[in-house]
């Protein structure tokens, strides 16, 4: 408890600090914002397990670490330290943030500058204010979320990117955060603002890697709003292949306008301790939102999946499907929420988690929310938590597999449903044989 | 090549095989035969090694080894084949790397390369075509979405592809029409050897038209009561399991 009351203290020095340092700027509208989101911080304080949204996933035993807060503080990262991250064969709009600090010598851009634009984050508040008007802090509310009122205190890193109207964007955008915790524990904020012109299509590729000493741990907070303009489509993949003493609270909040269509796959495989609350609002008719997760994962990762579908409106659909592996003393928590509001007519909204135990010491927290206030809606959710088919085990061993080949084999078919969504060959290719490689090792 | 002694077996702490005593040699079919209930695929699916039934007494001898003491696989690899009553659909394994994997297994177990690929696809074709098998259906999962028909076909297949030394169809009739049942029949015909063996366990003579066993078994309460020539099929066909059952009674009456 003392280590995260010192983490708070610091964290509120440290933003005095950053005040400090703004001069002329610390009465700009941004910035009043900013100070708002940190009283209203300090008023909460970080969630504990006594916070319905955050019963199983304890973040203080890793707030307990002494973080050195990274605020516009890359290290000196080479294109030879970032290449291991790149998706191979792929001609993608590389975005490199190290430290949440957005790295332009590392970055690169193959996409027309008339179709998209990528600066600092901040660079873009003071360069468009109508941002703030429109868009900054409107998705993610901070008021009664403590880690987002954090997050928008913080908001000085990050990327801010606009895809323009109707354009068609081929490459994918592949964001790579970079974090550096070889010489100290490390609290990298960041901050992104992405907004999807009408007509618009894009897909955008979210990586966190990190580089640690064997005695740091790195906690990653991203606040991502995303706005999807009337029509607008964006496939959204979300990797998280991590170490295990880096640990992510990622908050990824969607505002979908008519006709739009969101669709992602999040795909964790390894990490300390993640948490991806990701929320889209179905704020136009027409507009549909699939959410899909695989999670693989042993030893003791956690991974937190909470999502939150608002159908705000009438005819719109939802279509979501989480499915996870827990091995070894791994814990899962899926909390889905739909809420579908009382002019939200002739909705679909279905939901499934399915989750696969292979040891006694993983666990899974499953929780479907529905908070339906209309009458002529067609929801459904389902979970399962088991273990592997028995019958489909024997079946195979009957034909000559042994029980860890068939194991496995039952595995990368389950997965197999997962991966098969992610329509860019090369990422999908590069996950595939990441799973393969896993179930391999356990196979040896 | 079988030699089964006495064996008990139960499930749930009760007893369903109630002494088995049981020799197969080789080049020979069996039939078992008995009415629902007798313990037909208990036997079955203690000889493949399904972990549910536990074997109380009794031995089983294959090829001089001792086959209880094998997990499934392992009887799987000394070529013991089980074509399943209810084939299980398994989602999201393609046929093809399921038997790839499966014929490189008991190849491996038996001292040889894996195949290659070239030649593993030759056999496939040459297997497919035996059972008239759609060869769409290899790419498909697993028994995913296949008719009855198409799930025993597809097991039948499988024997074909692994070329096992011992089969035993469990109840593979059941639920073909006339013209599958040809197929499967003549797909068992035509691996037939001198060197492998097979046990036809079926509730209806029907199947033993096309597959002319050596002997058959009645299966009854967990015991073989009564073995005999392929006639004795037709005699139960006839009579029904009463008959034998009675029969069996006027002996042990008479003794």
């Amino acid at each position: 408890m003392s280590g995260v009351l010192s983490f708070q203290e610091k964290l509120t020095r440290e933003f005095n600090t950053f005040e400090g340092n703004l001069n002329g700027q610390a009465q700009s509208s941004i910035h009043m914002l900013r100070q708002q989101a940190m009283k209203r911080f300090v008023e909460l304080g970080f969630p504990t397990i006594r916070h319905e949204e955050w019963r199983y996933t304890n973040l203080f035993p890793v707030l307990q670490h002494e973080y050195e807060i990274m605020l516009q503080s890359p290290s000196q990262l080479t294109q030879a330290d970032i290449e291991p991250f790149l998706l191979p064969h792929t001609d993608a709009n590389i975005i490199v943030l190290v430290n949440g600090v957005y790295v332009q010598a590392l970055s690169r851009l193959v996409s027309s500058s008339d179709a998209l634009q990528v600066m600092p984050l901040a660079e873009a508040l003071k360069r468009k204010p109508m941002l703030i008007e429109q868009h900054f802090a409107r998705y993610a509310a901070w008021q009664d979320d403590a880690m987002v009122a954090l997050n928008t205190a913080f908001s000085v890193q990050g990327v801010y990117i606009e895809v323009a109207p109707k354009a068609v964007i081929e490459e994918p955008i592949h964001l790579i955060s970079v974090n550096d915790a070889q010489r100290c524990h490390t609290f990298i904020p960041m901050r992104h603002l992405i907004t999807i012109g009408a007509g618009a299509e894009v897909s955008i590729v979210e990586t966190t890697s990190t580089f640690c000493a064997e005695q740091y741990a790195s906690l990653t907070h991203s606040v991502s709003e995303i706005l999807l303009a009337h029509n607008a489509s964006l496939h959204l993949y979300m990797l998280q292949n991590d170490r295990e003493h880096a640990h992510c609270v990622h908050n990824t909040h969607v505002y979908q306008e008519a006709h739009s269509t969101f669709r992602s796959i999040v795909i964790t495989l390894s990490g300390g301790l993640v948490r991806n609350t990701l929320n889209t609002v179905l704020a136009g008719h027409g507009a549909d939102a699939h959410l899909y997760g695989l999670y693989l994962v042993e030893d003791k990762t956690l991974v937190d999946n909470h999502t939150c579908v608002e159908h705000a409106v009438a005819h719109c659909t939802s279509n979501e499907l989480y499915k996870g592996v827990l091995d070894g003393s791994a814990t899962g928590v899926f909390n889905g929420k739909i809420i579908v509001r009382p002019h939200a007519q002739k909705t679909l909204a279905y939901q499934s988690n399915r989750n696969i135990l292979l040891s006694r010491a993983a666990s899974i927290h499953t929780k479907p929310q529905l908070e339906i206030f209309a009458d002529d809606v067609k929801c459904s959710h389902g979970c399962t938590s088991g273990q592997l088919d028995d019958e489909a085990l024997f079946y195979l061993r009957a034909r000559g597999l042994g029980q860890e080949r068939a194991q496995a084999l039952l595995l990368y078919a389950f997965a197999g449903e997962m991966t098969e969504k992610i329509d860019l060959e090369p990422l999908r290719e590069h996950v595939e044989s990441v799973i393969a490689a896993r179930l391999h090792q356990e196979r040896d | 090549m079988l030699t089964i002694t006495n064996l008990h077996a139960s499930i749930d702490g009760k007893e369903i095989l109630r002494g088995i005593n049981l020799t197969v040699n080789k080049g020979e079919i069996h039939a078992i035969m008995g009415p629902n209930g007798s313990g037909k695929s208990t036997l079955a699916a203690v000889l493949a090694g399904r972990e549910q039934y536990e074997v109380t007494s009794g031995s089983v001898e294959f090829e001089g080894k001792d086959l209880l003491a094998m997990p499934p696989e392992e009887r799987a690899r000394e070529g013991i084949f089980l074509a399943f009553q209810y084939p299980v659909e398994i989602p999201g394994v393609s046929n093809t790397n399921f038997l790839k994997a499966a014929v490189n297994e008991i190849r491996k177990h038996r001292g040889l390369e894996p195949l290659e690929p070239r030649s593993f696809l030759t056999m496939m074709r040459e297997k497919m075509a035996l059972v008239e098998m759609d060869p769409t259906m290899v790419s498909r999962s697993v028994n995913e979405g296949f008719s009855g028909g198409e799930k025993k076909r597809n097991e039948i297949f499988q024997m074909a592809m692994l070329e096992p030394k011992l089969a035993i169809l469990d109840e593979t009739d059941s639920g073909l029409d006339i013209d599958a049942l040809k197929i499967v029949a003549h797909g068992v015909n035509k691996l037939r050897s001198p060197e492998n063996a097979t046990i036809v366990i079926t509730h209806y003579q029907r199947l033993l038209n096309y597959i002319i066993p050596d002997v058959v078994h009645v299966l009854y309460r967990g015991r073989i009561i009564k073995s005999g020539g392929k006639e004795l099929a037709l005699e139960l066909e006839a009579k029904g399991y009463d008959w034998v059952r009675d029969s069996l009674l006027q002996e042990e009456g008479a003794i």
